[in-house]
């Protein structure tokens, strides 16, 4: 099919019709003329559509004993089917899909009649709508997977800076995985080098896919303005700055949507600050923990919890605020924060979460190989895991080396 | 209040909340597209029939081995309204069954009870 069909009228196949006045016979002599004819038009003297002929039926009413001899002078008419589905020319063929399918099983055979300002046009056939219909869903999923792979290529430019960043400043000390589970997606990542360290944020926001993607879009930018404000040495202070230009922006502060159903939307997230010159780690998490593992004397890992309440979200104020937690960093460790879509995954033999204490033994059994040995252990432990379960919600993981002694860096197994 | 009954499918629970024998189950796994539009209607409708409790029993059930951000927000919803109603002097026991090597829904599970104390809550781990 060369041209693209979107209305009933481009359906359209030109067939010979009637009028009242023919008689069975006369019908009877069409048919046999015409052996490819299933469906015969009849119509009134403008043009108006009176009813459709079958050709089966019609036969097996002309076969029945004494049928021709009482039938065969009568008009056309007794036989024919006095309300067959007929559609105007300009109607789509969702609408004409969702009459054919309303009218049931005579379409099937029948087909429909379509008109043009109320007089005949032609026939068309169901089996040409279906194919019609199925070239309009592929065009349809193939502009709307068009749409989201370009919204990709935004949000893939928005992480891109982090990337850099990380490559730059800790180029065999970090590693990354970002996978939204639907092409785009609401897990996003930030990292910013500083003279004396680093800042290092996760963001969870609520949904994945195209809901997410856009959350994403918004709490970038509540980051943006956040390092502005608040500096960049106050994890506590950029989520309660994030949180109220979340609200702001989504009108979830009380009473801003004028009585509409306001959004509630959020993320779960972590922001972690490093400071090389204190030898300290600050964070401030929402809803999201960082594991920390030491690299020296097989000391356990440390799962560090944040605060349990969520940035943005109608339930948290407009005034929340979260607590910065901070340690010492003394010895040589890796950090690791993650979206929720790695702990939550099911999957294994009994179709159940990943969890914490998976991740934890993973972390413990791999915290003496390379970084990117490491990485690619864990794609593979992750993908043995999630064996043959679908995808639950974007992935994000990144982990990040810390060494308070740089000088020392070549023989950190020597404490 | 008639049954609220629907079927599990790949990505919301099955829901049956039997209100005239006054049990409510939710079982399966939960993450919709819109977990407002999925909870909606199940939200009010458990709404109304709390409101017309007066000094009653009520079990709930929760066996959930998965659900998303969005889906957790509306569950907390539901037990915020239980633990209203228990506190407006109802009895509300909440089953609460995981996997025994699921310690992730455990952990909510002792969120939830945490949250909600008004509500009686039993933890029960499911060998498997």
């Amino acid at each position: 099919m060369l041209k693209e069909i979107r209305f009933a009228g481009d359906l359209s196949i030109e067939a010979s019709a009637i009028t009242p006045d023919y008689k069975n016979e006369e019908v009877l002599g069409l048919f046999a003329q015409k052996s490819s004819l299933q469906n015969l038009p009849v119509l009134l003297a403008d043009g108006r559509p009176m009813g459709l002929i079958n050709r089966n039926l019609f036969h097996s009413n002309m076969t029945k004993p004494f049928y021709p001899e009482l039938y065969n002078q009568k008009s056309c008419i007794a036989f024919m089917d006095k309300n067959p589905l007929v559609v105007d020319a300009t109607i789509s063929i969702e609408q004409l899909t969702a009459l054919a399918v309303e009218a049931g099983n005579k379409v099937f055979t029948d087909g429909f009649i379509i008109v043009e300002q109320g007089k005949y046009l032609g026939i068309g056939q169901v089996l040409d709508l279906m194919q019609a219909m199925t070239a309009l869903q592929a065009r349809q999923h193939r502009q709307l997977i068009e749409s989201i792979e370009y919204a990709s290529v935004i949000q893939q430019s928005l992480l891109k800076p982090s990337r850099i960043a990380l490559e730059k400043h800790l180029p065999d000390d970090h590693w990354l995985i970002w996978e939204p589970r639907d092409v785009v997606g609401g897990d996003m990542f930030h990292f910013v080098p500083l003279d004396d360290g680093f800042l290092a944020v996760l963001f969870d926001c609520t949904g994945h896919g195209v809901p997410g993607a856009f959350m994403t879009l918004i709490a970038e930018s509540a980051l943006e303005q956040a390092l502005i404000s608040e500096g960049r040495h106050d994890p506590a202070a950029l989520l309660s700055a994030i949180n109220r230009h979340i609200k702001r922006v989504l009108n979830q502060h009380t009473d801003a949507s004028g009585g509409q159903e306001n959004s509630d939307d959020g993320l779960d997230g972590i922001v972690v600050r490093y400071n090389q010159t204190h030898k300290t780690l600050t964070y401030a998490g929402a809803h999201q923990s960082l594991f920390m593992v030491p690299l020296q004397n097989d000391a356990p890992v440390v799962v560090l919890t944040g605060d349990r309440q969520g940035v943005g979200y109608i339930r948290t104020q407009m005034t929340a605020t979260w607590k910065n937690h901070t340690l010492d960093i003394n010895e040589p460790c890796r950090i690791f924060i993650l979206s929720d879509g790695v702990i939550d995954q099911v999957g294994g033999p009994k179709n159940i979460a990943f969890g914490k204490r998976r991740l934890t033994h993973f972390l413990t059994q791999t915290r003496h190989e390379a970084m990117s040995d490491q990485q690619i252990a864990f794609l593979a432990l992750f993908a043995d895991y999630q064996g043959q379960q679908i995808r639950r919600d974007d992935l994000t993981l990144v982990a990040l080396n810390i060494n308070p002694n740089p000088n020392h860096r070549e023989s950190p197994h020597d404490a | 209040m008639n049954q609220l009954y629907l079927a599990s499918t790949s990505n919301t629970p099955e829901v049956d909340f039997d209100f005239p024998t006054r049990r409510l189950m939710l079982k399966g796994e939960s993450y919709p597209e819109s977990a407002a539009a999925f909870y909606g209607d199940i939200l009010s409708q458990t709404a109304e029939f709390l409101g017309s409790l007066k000094n009653e029993d009520l079990q709930v059930i929760v066996q959930l081995n998965y659900f998303n951000s969005s889906s957790t927000k509306m569950l907390f919803s539901f037990f915020d309204r239980l633990n209203q109603a228990a506190e407006a002097g109802n009895r509300i026991m909440l089953d609460w069954h995981h996997d025994v090597d699921d310690e992730t829904i455990l952990e909510f599970g002792l969120e939830v009870a945490e949250d909600f104390p008004a509500i009686e809550f039993h933890a029960h781990a499911l060998e498997s």
